[in-house]
C-alpha cells in the first residue's frame, strides 16, 4: 500500500485539484452509503418505522425524537435517511452492473479483435445495432419483458453497457495483435486463449478502466431514470431515481426537497465519478499527454 | 545432403494485396472481374541447412528474408513449397505434433522493444516456454531452470522480476535468447537478432550467439542486411533479391569470390576504412522493383550492368559453379 503513492500514474492523478475533488467526492458518499443504518436517523425501508402524519414535512423539523434535516416525503420517510439508503442501491447497480458489462463487453471485443473475420463481423454488427437504438428503450424492453427487480435493471443495465466496452477492446486488439511479442508468444507454442488472455489482454485493459469509471455514472443515471419511470426497484425500498419521480408531482406544490435533495444527491455522484473518470483517461491515455 | 537438419524447397509465399472497393474491376471475354494482385514476398527460394551450420540469409529490405525465416517457424503458410524438418514437412507436423515442433524451433526477433510482452516480468516471459510444453514439474525446479538459462545468456538473475522496460537494448535481446533458449530447441531463426541494438552492444549478444551455438549444437538461420555481421557469424550465406536467392555457398567463398552482379555490388556497398578518402561508387542504380509486379526473367536486369537481351525473358537458374556454390546468372 505504502508503493502505491510512489506510483507514476497514481502521483499524476493527485496533481489534478479537480480529480482529487471527485475522488473525495465519491470515497464520502461510498462511506455514507455503506454505513447509511449508522447515520441515517431513521430506517425508511422499514415501514413501521414510518409515520404518516409526518408527511411532507419539511427540512428541520422534529418530530418522533427523528430531526428530519432535509424534510420528509410523502410516506413520511425522512428524505435524508432516504437518500443514504438510496445512495446504497444506486451505487450498488452502478458497480455490478458495469463490471458485469466490463467483462463481457471485454471478452467479446478480445474475441472479435483477436480472431476477426466473421466472428469479428458478427459480434460488431450485433454491436453496431444495439448502439442505433437509445439505451433507455433497450433498457425497457428488457424490464418488459423480464420484469421489475433489482437484477432485471442490473441486467437491462450491462447488456445496454457491453457494447462500448467491446468496441474499444476490438480496436486496441487489432493493434495489439500485429506487434512481435503475440508472434513471439505464437512461435513459443502458446494457444489461442493463453495469447488472447495472458499476453493481450494486460495490454488492452488501461481504456477498459477509463471507459468503466465513466460508465458507472451513466449506469447510476440509467438505474436512476428507470427507477424514475416507475420500473425499478420496489416502491417501499425507493432508490435515488424513484425519490426523484415521488416528489416531482408535487414539486411545485411547495415540497420541492423531495424531489431537489435526492436530484442534488445524484448530480454529486456522477459529477465525482466522471472528474475521476476524465482524469484517468487523460493519464492513460498517451495520445493526450503533454 | 539428406541429413539436413531444415530443407526449403521451391519456398513460395504471395500475400494478396487489399484493393479498394472501386479498384481492380476490369472486363474480360464479356464479363465483369476483379484483378487479384500479390506482393510476391518470396517467390521460389531453396535451400538446405545442415545440423550445426549457421545459415545466413542477406538481402536489401523488402528482399523476403524475413518473410522466409517467419514462414519457417510456421508464422506464414507458405503459398507453394515445401518446409522440410528433419525430414518431415512442416505443414504435417504442425497439423499433428505442433508442440514438439514448436519445442525444437525457435525465434528470436529483430526488434526486443516490441518481441517483450510490455506486461511480463522477465521470469514469466522466460517461464512461460517452460510451463507451455510442460518441460518442469514444479514451482522450485522451474524457479532453478529459469535462473539457470538467465546465466546462460549474461543476466542477473536477481533482475527476474523486472518488467522489460526497465532493460537496454541488448539486455532485452539477452531476454528474448533466453525465451528462445528456454525448450532447448534444435534450430533458431534469429531475424536481424542485432541491427536494433547499438553498434557497441552488437559484439555481444554475437559472441553470446556463437557461445550458445556451441554450448548447445544449435542450427541458426541467421538474417541479416549487414554483411559484415555474416562474414563474422555464418559458414553458409545466401543472397537474396526480390524474393529469390541469387547466389548461394560458403561464406569464404561468397566473400572472396563473389559471382553475381548483385552480390558484387553489395560488397561494393559497404563503406570501409581504406575507401573513406574516394567518394562511394555508385555501382548500383535506382530502386528495387515492386515485388507485386516483378520484372519477367531475371529479378535483377533492370539494374544489371552486364544484363543481356537473354535476361529479360529467361529466369536464370541456380548453376553450380563450383562445389557448393551456387549462383542464377547467364554469366555463368
Amino acid at each position: 500500500m505504502k508503493g502505491i503513492f510512489k506510483n507514476e500514474t497514481v502521483q499524476e492523478f493527485f496533481e489534478s485539484k479537480e480529480a482529487v475533488f471527485g475522488l473525495v467526492l465519491i470515497v464520502v458518499l461510498t462511506l455514507a452509503a455503506i454505513f447509511a443504518n449508522f447515520i441515517a436517523p431513521q430506517n425508511p425501508y422499514d415501514l413501521k418505522e414510518l409515520n404518516l402524519q409526518n408527511a411532507y414535512k419539511p427540512p428541520g423539523y422534529v418530530a418522533d425524537g427523528i430531526r428530519f434535516l432535509l424534510g420528509t416525503d410523502d410516506q413520511g420517510r425522512g428524505v435524508f435517511s432516504t437518500i443514504l439508503y438510496g445512495m446504497r442501491i444506486s451505487l450498488f447497480v452502478g458497480l455490478v452492473s458495469t463490471v458485469f458489462s466490463a467483462i463481457i463487453g471485454t471478452i467479446l471485443g478480445l474475441i472479435a479483435g483477436y480472431f476477426g473475420g466473421k466472428v469479428d463481423m458478427l459480434i460488431m454488427r450485433l454491436a453496431d445495432i444495439q448502439l442505433s437504438f437509445p439505451a433507455l428503450l433497450i433498457a425497457l424492453m428488457i424490464m418488459a419483458i423480464w420484469g421489475q427487480g433489482l437484477d432485471k435493471i442490473i441486467i437491462a443495465i450491462t447488456v445496454v453497457g457491453w457494447v462500448y466496452y467491446a468496441r474499444t477492446v476490438r480496436g486496441s486488439t487489432l493493434a495489439e495483435r500485429e506487434k512481435e511479442y503475440v508472434d513471439s508468444a505464437r512461435v513459443v507454442g502458446v494457444g489461442h486463449l493463453g495469447i488472447m488472455f495472458k499476453h493481450i489482454l494486460p495490454n488492452v485493459l488501461a481504456p477498459v478502466i477509463v471507459i468503466g469509471t465513466v460508465r458507472i455514472a451513466n449506469a447510476i443515471i440509467l438505474e436512476a431514470t428507470l427507477s424514475f419511470l416507475g420500473l425499478g426497484v420496489p416502491v417501499t425500498k425507493p432508490s435515488l431515481g424513484s425519490m426523484i419521480a415521488s416528489g416531482y408531482q408535487v414539486l411545485f406544490s411547495g415540497y420541492w426537497w423531495v424531489s431537489v435533495f435526492p436530484g442534488v444527491a445524484l448530480m454529486l455522484i456522477v459529477m465525482g465519478i466522471n472528474l475521476v473518470g476524465d482524469r484517468l483517461r487523460d493519464i492513460l491515455n498517451p495520445k493526450l499527454k503533454r | 545432403m539428406t541429413d539436413s537438419l531444415v530443407k526449403v524447397e521451391n519456398l513460395k509465399k504471395y500475400f494478396p494485396v487489399k484493393l479498394g472497393v472501386f479498384e481492380g474491376w476490369h472486363f474480360e471475354n464479356g464479363k465483369l472481374k476483379r484483378k487479384r494482385l500479390y506482393v510476391k514476398a518470396i517467390d521460389g527460394v531453396s535451400f538446405e541447412i545442415e545440423k550445426g551450420d549457421t545459415f545466413a540469409l542477406v538481402g536489401e529490405s523488402g528482399c523476403g528474408k524475413t518473410t522466409t525465416g517467419r514462414t519457417i517457424v510456421g508464422l506464414y503458410k507458405q503459398t507453394d513449397g515445401k518446409i522440410y524438418f528433419r525430414n518431415k514437412p512442416i505443414d504435417e507436423v504442425l497439423k499433428k505434433s505442433p508442440k514438439d515442433f514448436k519445442k525444437n524451433v525457435q525465434m528470436i526477433f529483430q526488434d526486443p522493444y516490441s518481441s517483450l510482452n510490455p506486461r511480463m516480468k522477465v521470469y514469466n516471459l522466460i517461464s512461460e516456454p517452460l510451463r507451455v510444453h510442460k518441460l518442469v514439474s514444479s514451482r522450485a525446479e522451474e524457479r532453478e531452470k529459469v535462473e539457470e538459462i538467465m546465466v546462460n545468456v549474461g543476466l542477473e538473475p536477481e533482475y527476474k522480476s523486472r518488467y522489460p522496460h526497465q532493460f537496454s537494448g541488448g539486455q532485452r535481446q539477452r531476454i528474448a535468447i533466453a525465451r528462445a533458449l528456454a525448450t532447448e530447441p534444435e534450430f533458431i531463426v534469429a531475424d536481424e537478432p542485432i541491427s536494433a541494438l547499438d553498434v557497441s552492444i552488437r559484439a555481444q549478444i554475437l559472441n553470446l550467439m556463437e557461445d550458445l551455438q556451441e554450448k548447445y549444437g544449435l542450427t541458426y538461420l541467421f538474417i541479416a542486411h549487414d554483411l559484415s555481421v555474416v562474414r563474422h557469424i555464418s559458414n553458409k550465406t545466401a543472397v537474396m533479391y526480390l524474393g529469390r536467392i541469387v547466389e548461394m555457398g560458403n561464406t569464404d567463398e561468397i566473400f572472396t569470390h563473389p559471382l553475381h552482379p548483385y552480390t558484387k555490388t553489395l560488397f561494393d556497398s559497404i563503406p570501409s576504412v581504406e575507401k573513406v578518402k574516394q567518394p562511394l561508387k555508385v555501382t548500383i542504380e535506382g530502386e528495387v522493383p515492386s515485388p507485386i509486379n516483378p520484372p519477367p526473367g531475371c529479378p535483377f536486369h533492370p539494374r544489371c550492368p552486364h544484363a543481356m537481351e537473354r535476361c529479360k525473358k529467361e529466369r536464370p537458374e541456380p548453376k553450380e559453379v563450383s562445389p557448393g556454390h551456387f549462383v542464377s546468372c547467364f554469366l555463368y
